[in-house]
């Protein structure tokens, strides 16, 4: 019985994959095909994979003969019933896909999510790494960049890469770029977003009779204002170990940038040492001294009692992840018992010039790599020809969302439901088979994201207009870093622990007796100096002047 | 005489030839998956290149070795990684002896065989739990501190003083690993003989005195067995329990040679640094154990080895 | 015997029996907040309301984590290497144990000394997993059992138990022309039933809970053991932010569910275990 249903569930699913997949790809591969054509012919005439393409038609041209690719995928325990992540509906429909096209037999790993970079180290240094390999690390792409371990990717990107160059381009920036050879494809994101964002208590500000802050001394007002008022903790936080989410754009604004070179030296994760910082350490420590902030902050590092504290109406301003305290706010909202009741988005660390600087998210999301030596060239080949293929948003939007995705009103895709998606055997999170591309139509159209986000949201805790006005207030200052893909030796060496000492070191001054701070701010700063901090930023920014 | 010794080893062998068989596969494994893999130590002495490997990665000599005992951080790491482990000792060491001994003089089977289930529970919990846990009770805001504050005192800082920190982490420790030793030492009573106990009651001893007397060397060879490993493990200590119980206020405790060698070693992909550190935990592990198990065979106990 | 329904000892029996309870009280604490938090709502998980009682009793979250196809596909096969893994443990734990026990055996110390220092060897993991890779065990089930089959600390305890034997019951057994094999299964064996019980709990609970070997050695998720996937259940909303999704993937109580199902094999085998406890106590008695 089960097996029968499964059998049905399958064909159908191959029935359905085989119409769409015709339907999309039938546009794209012509045009890509022309280009390639004449690319495979002048430049590697001498490479034996598309030899016997030449003597076929245009359309099979990128058909060649029968090669097998293996291709990481990661692993979260959400496989439906009788499914598994590396076999299940989607990926026999993408394999089906690929037979098809190119002929190609592609097979998948699966790398438990949690522990991914250090599985792939593991397979990388054991030779048995599949053919296409991720990261979102930039210390673990150029460690194996630079120790020769990936395939050189310039040549197959120029031959095979026209999808990925035109609809992912904005996330092929250089940063996997080593010189003039190319040792990895970026994943491009969705949604173009502010990283931290600031969250205020409306509905506080309006008891207190204050206007929303624009500036950091109106925001100081307001949270003297609410411990007078004695209505909770002026501002939360919480203290993970392993982000700077909680303090950043604060101290950033302290900071002026005057140059590309002082961008670069500092970004982002040096944003705490860069001059002018200190004075926003100080400020911190006086109001945490003042009883302004969460007391012992720094002991919540899985933040449950922050995140608690948010729900239970408890804080009045916080700066975190930009969308991670909508759960929490979705709960208080519910118990206050209307939309928009209680945290806005805010920003107001104004710059010493009065204007603001809201860092962004690059819009390259991990590294997609090739490792040297599982692959041999025509495997290469046919790698990037996958890559290729997922880059295009219309075979993306099915990946991503299932072949049987359907869509709203609004023009944006939407998955079955989790039920349906069980059902029909394709896995909990379809996005980890969707590796090149998220940058559907929809998803930088704001007015239409703010639409969407309030009709999928599972309690009714905020308006359309909450949605709108959080997009503006995220792109007031929008702003990017300078990055490049070289990683300093110093950087690489050091890099990690300068990371984890300059939590330390922030948290600590904080925290520190209103008397103590000038002490513990030098004998931290001398600490992370002698840690390794000064080599690396002279390492940025020489690296810095090398260059430009 | 040599025809002697020769059939003195035959002997020998026909009278033991099953024991040396029973042996072979053990010592087999032995070889092949614990000292084999010891080979790949030599990459401390390299710099690793992934895509070189092990074998054919540039030697370095003893820089990685060089770089660690340089560093302030290794040495206070070291030192946190000894007072953890010694409180452990102290204080982890002997609970569940004392456990075991007096589980054992209840007569309620019901009790005991509860209790021993449910103290082993908490073996199964990951770090990660426990650790949201400890926040939920002695943070600032947490159960306990509500509690001496409702009776009048003033709260403490459990979690972010790195001394009272320390105590927390030993504590926890007992908690979770408790149950584990407390089983080894209630097999090693089951198994001894009962009718002693009987005896040296009858004959009107104490409760103390039978403990002192017949109980506690019943198990006192247990006891220096594990003794004698728990502090070959010293320098060792897992990632997760200082890591997550761990926070950046206490980071002056909470800093040991998993993190570290994580931090500056692993993280950056530096496999010859975490494998130098490695190596030298090897070694002092090695020193303590021998030391450990001759001093135990002085004060007349029989060691492991 | 009259002593032992004395006044003393019913108050000393009540007193301790009281502390016991306490203690295992306290000691659940964390585990029942585990199991309320796993029959709570979800919003009342996130404002924090749940301590060790649940809140929104609901047990939805239970037919949530049995729905999900991992985790029961998983739980099996777990089972069946837990059980595999552990019969090879102690039977190699025996097989090391007995022979290293004899005081006389030539060649034993050293042998024993090595074992003892495996304890203290590191190789790291790579060279643990080029070892493992040339024996092909890469992706087989092999990767979880062998490498793991012999724990020197366990063969240790294994080892201190066979040394606390009579040396008169050896001495019997050999009059009565037992050779070393058949005196150790039948009549050596049963006198450690307890400890040979408890290293059996310890292998069995260390191959269901244990992590990294699955991590490292297996690429195919229908190896995964239970807990490997329970972890990834557990963890895969960690790890999201740096990927955008920002979703709760799964929910708290979900997860609490997961581990409270993970838990209940070793509730259910722990009391046959204890039936050995008491079995070698009897042929103990037996004996003398």
């Amino acid at each position: 019985m089960k097996k029968k249903l499964l059998a049905t569930l399958l064909s159908a699913a191959m029935v359905v994959g085989a119409m769409t997949g015709c339907g999309s790809s039938s546009g794209t591969t012509t045009d890509t095909t022309t280009q390639t054509d004449t690319a495979t012919q002048t430049d590697t005439a001498t490479q034996t994979t598309d030899a016997t393409a030449t003597t076929e038609t245009a359309a099979e041209d990128l058909k060649g003969d029968e090669v097998d690719i293996t291709v990481m995928v990661w692993d979260r325990g959400n496989a439906a019933p009788n499914t598994t992540t590396e076999d299940n509906a989607l990926t026999q429909w993408i394999q089906q896909q690929m037979k098809d096209l190119y002929n190609i037999n592609v097979s998948y790993v699966s790398v438990p999510r949690s522990e991914s970079d250090d599985k792939v180290n593991i397979m990388m240094s054991g030779g048995t790494a599949p053919n296409i390999v991720m990261t979102y690390s930039q210390d673990l792409f150029y460690n194996y960049a630079s120790s020769g371990a990936l395939t050189d990717l310039s040549e197959l990107y120029k031959q095979y890469g026209s999808n990925i160059e035109q609809y992912c381009g904005e996330a092929q920036t250089g940063i996997a770029d080593l010189g003039d050879q190319k040792f990895a494809v970026m994943k491009q994101r969705g949604t173009e977003n502010a990283r931290h964002t600031a969250y205020i208590r409306k509905d506080w500000l309006d008891q207190l009779g204050m206007e929303v802050p624009k500036t950091k001394e109106e925001l100081g007002k307001y949270l003297y204002a609410v411990k007078d008022a004695g209505l909770g903790t002026p501002w939360g936080m919480s203290g993970r170990a392993d982000t700077e989410k909680m303090y950043l754009n604060f101290l950033g604004s302290y900071v002026d940038i005057p140059d590309d070179k002082f961008a670069y030296t500092y970004a982002e994760a040096y944003m705490a040492v860069a001059p002018g910082a200190k004075d926003g350490l100080k400020q911190l420590n006086t109001w945490y001294n003042d009883g302004l902030i969460t007391q012992d902050f720094p002991t919540d590092t899985d933040e449950s009692v922050f995140l608690a504290d948010v729900a239970n109406g408890k804080i009045g301003f916080v700066l975190d992840d930009t969308t991670h305290i909508w759960d929490s706010t979705a709960v208080l909202n519910t118990t206050l018992g209307a939309e928009d009741a209680s945290f806005i988005p805010v920003q107001c660390f104004d710059l010493p010039d009065g204007s603001y600087r809201t860092p962004y998210e690059y819009r390259y999301a991990m590294f997609v790599m090739i490792p040297q030596e599982t692959t041999s060239d025509e495997q290469a080949v046919a790698c990037m020809k996958y890559l290729n293929w997922l880059a295009d948003p219309a075979n993306a939007v099915q990946v991503r969302y299932t072949p049987d995705l359907t869509y709203n009103e609004l023009g944006v895709a939407v998955e079955p439901s989790t039920a349906d998606k069980e059902a029909k055997g394709y896995p909990g999170t379809c996005d980890d088979l969707c590796i090149m591309n998220l940058n559907f139509d929809w998803v930088n159209n704001y007015d239409t994201m703010a639409e969407s986000n309030y009709q999928t949201q599972e309690q009714d805790w905020a308006s359309v207009d909450w949605y709108k006005n959080y997009y503006t207030v995220c792109q007031t200052g929008k702003y990017r870093f300078p990055v490049y893909g070289y990683v300093s030796d110093e950087q690489a060496t050091y890099g990690t622990d300068i990371k984890n000492k300059m939590l330390s070191f922030v948290y600590t001054c904080i925290c520190a007796p209103a008397d103590q701070f000038e002490t513990v701010y030098e004998s931290g700063y001398q600490e992370l100096v002698n840690s390794g901090l000064q080599k690396i930023l002279d390492s940025r920014a020489a690296y810095y002047d090398s260059i430009n | 005489m040599k025809k002697d010794k020769k059939g003195k080893v035959k002997v020998y062998l026909r009278n033991n030839w099953q024991l040396y068989l029973m042996l072979i596969i053990p010592v087999i494994y032995m070889i092949l998956f614990k000292y084999k893999p010891m080979l790949g130590v030599v990459v401390a002495f390299k710099k690793f290149n992934v895509f070189k490997g092990i074998w054919n990665s540039p030697w370095i000599g003893l820089a990685n070795f060089q770089e660690a005992f340089t560093s302030k951080d290794f040495w206070s790491a070291l030192k946190n990684t000894l007072v953890l482990n010694i409180g452990d000792l102290i204080i982890g060491f002997p609970f569940p002896i004392f456990l075991a001994i007096f589980l054992n003089e209840l007569r309620s089977e019901g009790v005991r065989k509860t209790t021993q289930t449910l103290l082993y529970l908490p073996n199964f919990l990951s770090w990660v739990i426990i650790s949201g846990i400890v926040t939920q009770l002695f943070s600032n805001s947490g159960l306990v501190n509500n509690l001496i504050v409702a009776l009048g005192g003033e709260s403490v800082s459990f979690l972010s003083n790195s001394f009272i920190w320390r105590f927390v982490y030993w504590i926890m420790g007992v908690w979770q690993g408790a149950g584990y030793s407390l089983i080894v030492y209630l097999a090693a009573l089951m198994a001894a003989d009962a009718s002693l106990g009987e005896a040296a009651y009858i004959d009107g001893a104490t409760r103390l005195q039978r403990i002192w007397h017949v109980t506690l060397p019943q198990i006192s060879s247990t006891i220096t067995v594990l003794l004698i490993m728990q502090i070959g493990r010293l320098v060792n200590i897992s990632f997760d329990r200082p890591y997550m119980m761990g926070n950046t206020l206490v980071r002056d405790a909470s800093d040991v040679i998993s993190t570290y060698v994580y931090s500056v070693g692993l993280a950056a992909g530096r496999f010859d640094f975490a494998t130098a550190v490695g190596l030298f935990q090897t070694v002092v592990g090695i020193v303590l154990v021998f030391a450990a198990n001759a001093v135990i065979k002085k004060m007349g106990q029989e060691g492991i080895m | 015997m009259s002593a032992i329904n004395s006044k003393n000892e019913r108050i000393f029996q009540f007193c301790w029996t009281a502390f016991f309870i306490i203690i295992t009280c306290i000691a659940m604490v964390p585990i029942l907040r585990v199991l309320a938090v796993s029959l709570s709502g979800k919003n009342a998980i996130l404002a924090g309301k749940v301590f060790i009682l649940p809140v929104d009793l609901t047990t939805e979250a239970y037919t949530r984590a049995l729905q999900s196809g991992s985790f029961v596909n998983a739980f099996w096969y777990s089972i069946v290497l837990m059980l595999a893994s552990t019969v090879i443990n102690l039977l190699m734990t025996v097989l090391a144990a007995y022979p290293l026990s004899k005081k006389g055996l030539v060649g034993g110390k050293v042998i024993m000394t090595l074992f003892v220092l495996t304890m203290y060897l590191h190789p790291g993991v790579i060279p643990e997993y080029l070892n493992v890779r040339d024996f092909k065990m890469v992706d087989t089930v092999w990767a979880l059992i062998i490498p793991g089959a012999l724990s020197a600390y366990n063969m240790i305890i294994m080892c201190n138990a066979f040394k606390g034997i009579d040396e008169a019951i050896y001495d019997a057994a050999k009059i009565d022309g037992c050779s070393e094999a058949r005196c150790l299964i039948s009549v050596i064996l049963p006198l450690v039933y307890p400890t040979l019980a408890t290293l059996g709990l310890f292998y069995a609970v260390g191959r269901w809970n244990g992590i990294s070997d699955v991590l490292y050695y297996i690429n195919s998720s229908k190896y995964f053991t239970v807990q490997m996937v329970l972890k990834q259940f557990v963890e895969s909303i960690n790890v999201s932010v740096e990927e955008g999704l920002q979703t709760n993937l799964v929910a708290e109580n979900i997860k609490a569910a997961s581990i409270v199902i993970s838990m209940l094999p070793m509730l259910i085998v722990y009391p046959f275990v204890q039936k050995f406890f008491t079995k070698g106590i009897m042929v103990g008695a037996v004996k003398g």
